[in-house]
């Protein structure tokens, strides 16, 4: 049963950073690749109709942290208290941004909150890169020389920020109409490859930095999962130009996954040996067990009604 | 303050922010959920015009509800880790399976809903709303049994100071649990009415052209008003019964009666040694605030009710005037029934089982004075925020492009350049 919960945790995680993250990174580029407000509001709605079902992915990864893992929930959240914190402000500002935006009329009203979604969205993404760089150090028991904002962690950082980019360009080259697509699958395809390199740099420095246990058991896994992740955005880039976009935001999907799974490969058992008592997994467990396909199929119904791309009878709200 | 002091503060303030949108957004569900089933039954235009108006009201406000509950979920392991090590088997189980059960369908459809206006085939995005109002009633049930087992903590054994699961029922059928549950619906469905009552009366008194639509709005609102307040109060009292056995501290701090206070007060020191094992007796100032005014409004509620026949209600012009000044009351009252339900169970954050003192983190009071700030910069903005936008939504009436409007219509064609086609949409 704990181990039900450890992939049902994956799952729910490994969801939201690919699902919210083209959110994040279609956010990053509203402000700078929209060059009219025809443009950013054809973005926005781009992603506008899965915005609260992507975000309810990470509400419940913190529900299933607290009833299924409570003790990592506790440890976790407190000892990277001075990260958490300060990501659940920006994800408060994103929302809020998205939320008002449109609300109001006015080229001053809409400027700022465009503004403050790229900015937010920007340092989401790079949140995300430091959860990423901490959890490393922390589950894999490599350093206590490593501090929460550390040069690990930052490299992470900037890792991450450019791949969300990357997934949200494409993302939007998959979303947009036509004639916006083509500019914004330009800024994809150049976002791409700079993703894929960090993410190769990132993996060798993780594996050589002893951070992680030096084992080769422990080793191997990581780099493999970490060089996928850094391959998948060569293989998006070749998709974009076979003119396949949805297959490329499979691709980019990897790339925002890989990270997670290097993580998983290092730290799973810490995870499954803090896991709730057998009794309340097993309730829990029945639950969600009854629940989940029940979400599977809302989601793919949402995906399966959205999947066109924007048109003028796309209806805006945010 | 120390830094119990202040994570308790941030718990306040974020649970208080969280639940006035909550609140609201439980009651305003219901009423989109009845004009949008008139609209798709009978076709009648005015339910249309009603659900875009209430609706994006609605919208609006919700939005800000999550954004709020997103800082609730997680604050337990930021600022309460001592809650998760002690009670996480128990307490992390309902929490886990709101967010499952109801809030993930609750969210994903209501994006649908707004963004599927025109093309989700009728009756089938009519059922979104209802779910998604569904799945909201349910979350509340799930957030109580959370918050009813605080309060009194039932189905577990205690074993090396870790609380364990041994009964999921008793946390389903706890008694603090059901009749809370049924008051917190009912005190909804009082703030949607109010509110409803309120901005159609505002409109009318503006002299709005909407004359039929917002006079069909009052009109619910007026008859759902009762609905909601005497419900309210019957089971607001019947919990007492349950505290008294519970919490007998709670309820002499709401009594602020000296006998019963010194008398609970020796019973808890022989149960759990000696200390003050009494919540602050301030608690009875909100107590008697939420009761007198529940009261009044039960009388009020009745007047207006006969205040319909022939429309007396918008002819004398005096009651909508009152309804408007009504709008903030809901708010306040549920305000001060958390007060008396959070406050009243102190020194306890799980009743007999943990003390506040011992659920708290390690915080220093600088590292808790940080964080408190920081939500409560972007929290207040987000109060604010939503304020405006209500308030400009309400005033600006009924719009047909409210909702479900398509980007076509909005600015024009993809082809135009001209970044001043900004209409204000």
């Amino acid at each position: 049963m704990d181990l039900f919960f450890v992939l049902l945790l994956g799952l729910l995680l490994g969801g939201y950073l690919v699902l919210d993250g083209f959110d994040i990174g279609s956010g990053m580029l509203v402000r700078p690749l929209g060059r009219t407000e025809w443009e950013r509001r054809a973005m926005i709605t781009a992603f506008g109709p899965f915005l609260l079902g992507n975000e309810v992915w990470l509400v419940a990864t913190g529900g299933v942290l607290f009833g299924a893992f409570p003790l990592l929930e506790g440890e976790v959240l407190g000892e990277l208290r001075a990260l958490v914190w300060p990501l659940l402000v920006v994800w408060v500002v994103r929302d809020a941004a998205v939320w008002s935006r449109s609300r109001l009329p006015g080229a001053r009203w809409r400027g700022f909150w465009d503004t403050t979604l790229a900015v937010v969205s920007t340092v989401f993404a790079a949140g995300w890169g430091v959860v990423v760089a901490n959890l490393m150090i922390r589950l894999g028991d490599g350093g206590a020389a490593h501090p929460v904002y550390g040069w690990f962690s930052l490299l992470w950082a900037v890792t991450m920020a450019v791949v969300f980019a990357g997934h949200g360009a494409v993302f939007l080259t998959a979303r947009l109409p036509q004639v916006p697509a083509a500019a914004v699958a330009g800024t994809a395809r150049r976002l791409l490859p700079a993703g894929a390199g960090l993410l190769a740099v990132a993996t060798v420095v993780t594996v050589a930095a002893g951070v992680l246990p030096q084992r080769a058991g422990a080793l191997v896994p990581v780099a493999l999962a970490g060089f996928a992740a850094a391959a998948a955005p060569l293989g998006a880039r070749v998709l974009l130009g076979r003119g396949r976009p949805g297959l490329a935001l499979a691709a980019t999907a990897g790339a925002v996954v890989g990270p997670l799974l290097m993580v998983a490969t290092a730290g799973w058992v810490v995870v499954r040996d803090s896991a709730a008592d057998p009794a309340s997994l097993s309730v829990l467990g029945g639950v969600a067990a009854a629940v989940l396909p029940v979400i599977v199929l809302s989601q793919a119904w949402m995906w399966w009604v959205f999947r066109h791309r924007v048109d003028e009878r796309s209806v805006v709200f945010f | 303050m120390d830094a119990v002091e202040i994570s308790r503060l941030q718990f306040a303030v974020t649970g208080s922010v969280h639940y006035l949108f909550v609140t609201l957004s439980l009651g305003l569900v219901l009423f989109v959920v009845a004009f949008q089933t008139l609209w798709t039954f009978r076709k009648d235009p005015v339910h249309e015009r009603l659900t875009k108006f209430w609706g994006r009201l609605y919208v609006v406000n919700y939005g800000a509800g999550i954004i709020g509950g997103l800082v609730m979920e997680f604050q337990f392991g930021l600022n309460w880790a001592g809650l998760a090590h002690v009670t996480g088997n128990v307490l992390g189980g309902p929490i886990a399976i709101e967010t499952l059960v109801a809030f993930f369908i609750e969210a994903t459809f209501l994006g649908m809903w707004i963004f599927g206006w025109g093309r989700i085939p009728r009756l089938l995005h009519l059922g979104l709303i209802w779910v998604v109002a569904i799945t909201a009633y349910v979350s509340a049930y799930w957030i109580l049994a959370a918050n009813a087992f605080l309060q009194h903590p039932v189905g577990h054994e205690i074993r090396d100071g870790v609380a364990f699961l041994t009964d999921f029922g008793a946390l389903m059928r706890n008694p603090n649990l059901l009749d809370a549950v049924q008051h917190v619906v009912s005190a909804a469905v009082v703030t949607g009415a109010l509110f409803v009552a309120g901005v159609s009366a505002w409109q009318l008194l503006r002299r709005t052209p909407d004359v039929i639509e917002f006079r069909r709005s009052l009109r619910f609102a007026v008859v759902a008003l009762p609905i909601g307040v005497y419900p309210a109060i019957h089971f607001g009292f019947l919990q007492e019964v349950v505290i008294e056995q519970s919490q007998p501290g709670k309820l002499a701090a709401m009594y602020a009666d000296p006998e019963r206070t010194l008398r609970v007060q020796q019973e808890l020191a022989a149960r759990f040694g000696p200390g003050d094992w009494l919540p602050p007796d301030w608690v009875s100032v909100p107590y008697q605030i939420m009761m007198q005014t529940t009261f009044g409004l039960a009388l009020l509620s009745i007047v207006l009710l006969v205040l319909l026949i022939r429309n007396w209600v918008v002819r004398l012009r005096v009651p909508l005037y009152l309804l408007v000044a009504l709008i903030p009351v809901p708010f306040v009252l549920v305000i001060c029934g958390w007060l008396v339900r959070e406050v009243g169970r102190q020194p306890w954050a799980v009743y007999g089982v943990l003390s506040t003192e011992d659920a708290a983190s390690p915080l220093s009071t600088g590292a808790a004075a940080a964080s408190f700030t920081g939500f409560a910069v972007v929290l207040g903005g987000l109060v604010l925020l939503n304020i405006v936008l209500l308030g400009r939504f309400a005033r600006r009436g009924i719009e047909d492009d409210a909702l479900g409007m398509p980007l076509g219509a909005t600015l024009g064609s993809s082809t135009s350049d001209d970044d001043s086609v900004l209409v204000g949409r």
